[in-house]
């Protein structure tokens, strides 16, 4: 029974590891990478509108009061779109269908 | 043979689970994030009949489940992450020490950080362990609760043995309980 506690304890600071490295700043940057190389980064100081469209499917991008989000996808699991808006530094928003990340960043 | 009527009626069990469970929403998003309700076969064959049976059982729901619902990158997935669990279970049980419960709890762990893995492996993207914090503890409290369940009904199933083998088929409950 102690074991069992110990290592449902340790499984849960294992995986609540990664909090420490999150910083709780706000990012300004949004670096978006498609296939794993950078597509295009955006300043979230400045709103704006992209649309990305290659042979896995569309996204449209948008940028609004320093936070930037998914508007419409045409991906199968809609992930993208219900990852809602993000702004923090560290914080991501995944596309697994279109392999598409979009990442916030600090502008050093 | 009997064991593989009973088996193939646990892979048809798990695959409802999996389809239960792709129809109840989440109120947090993550790639591949689920709460992993299929689990629950893959813990209770593990410790009803053996680790080869419960790897069985495994391959034929991620198989079954990219076929009806799913496409080869849904395979890669469900395979992965249930692999990665699987084998960190088995390792456990055989140390005797841990309950069907705590086992349970890393399987669920586990397999959220095998499908962390894949996506960014998939992604080429370290980014991906931002959600472990969620995804992890989602993993290991679903883990408890399978854990928990499966172990009533081993308990309940223990009555209505039967034994083509001539071994005693039916492992303890693990130790430390
Ligand atoms: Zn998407």
């Amino acid at each position: 029974m102690r074991k069992d506690i110990l290592l449902i304890l340790s499984l849960i600071t294992l995986s609540l590891a990664p909090i420490l490295f999150l910083s709780d700043s706000k990012g300004n940057i949004a670096e978006i990478t498609v296939d794993g190389k950078i597509y295009k980064t955006l300043n979230l100081d400045k709103n704006a509108e992209l649309t990305i469209k290659n042979e896995y499917g569309e996204n449209k991008i948008v940028v609004e009061n320093k936070k930037i989000f998914v508007e419409t996808a045409n991906c199968k699991d809609g992930v993208c779109v219900k990852t809602g808006a993000i702004s923090k530094s560290g914080e991501i928003i995944a596309c697994l269908p279109h392999r598409l990340l979009i990442e916030i960043k600090e502008n050093e | 043979m009997r064991r593989y009527v009973i088996l193939s009626q646990i892979v048809a069990f798990s695959l409802a689970l999996f389809l239960l469970e792709s129809m109840i929403p989440l109120p947090f998003m993550a790639p591949g994030a689920k709460l992993g309700l299929s689990q629950i076969a893959t813990v209770f064959t593990l410790y009803y009949f053996s680790s080869r049976d419960a790897f069985i059982v495994l391959t034929a729901r991620a198989v079954l489940s990219s076929f009806f619902f799913g496409g080869p990158g849904v395979f890669v997935y469900s395979i992965i992450g249930g692999l990665i669990s699987l084998c960190g279970m088995i390792i456990l049980k055989r140390t005797g020490k841990f309950s069907c419960v705590s086992v349970s709890a890393t399987g669920g762990f586990l397999h959220n950080l095998g499908q962390l893995f894949v996506a960014s492996i998939f992604m080429e993207s370290a980014k991906f362990f931002y959600y472990l914090p969620i995804l992890g503890v989602i993993g290991v409290a679903t883990g408890i609760v399978i854990g928990f369940i499966a172990n009533e009904l081993l308990k309940k199933i223990k009555l209505t043995k039967f034994d083509n083998s001539g071994t005693p088929p039916y492992p303890p409950l693990g130790g430390g309980q």
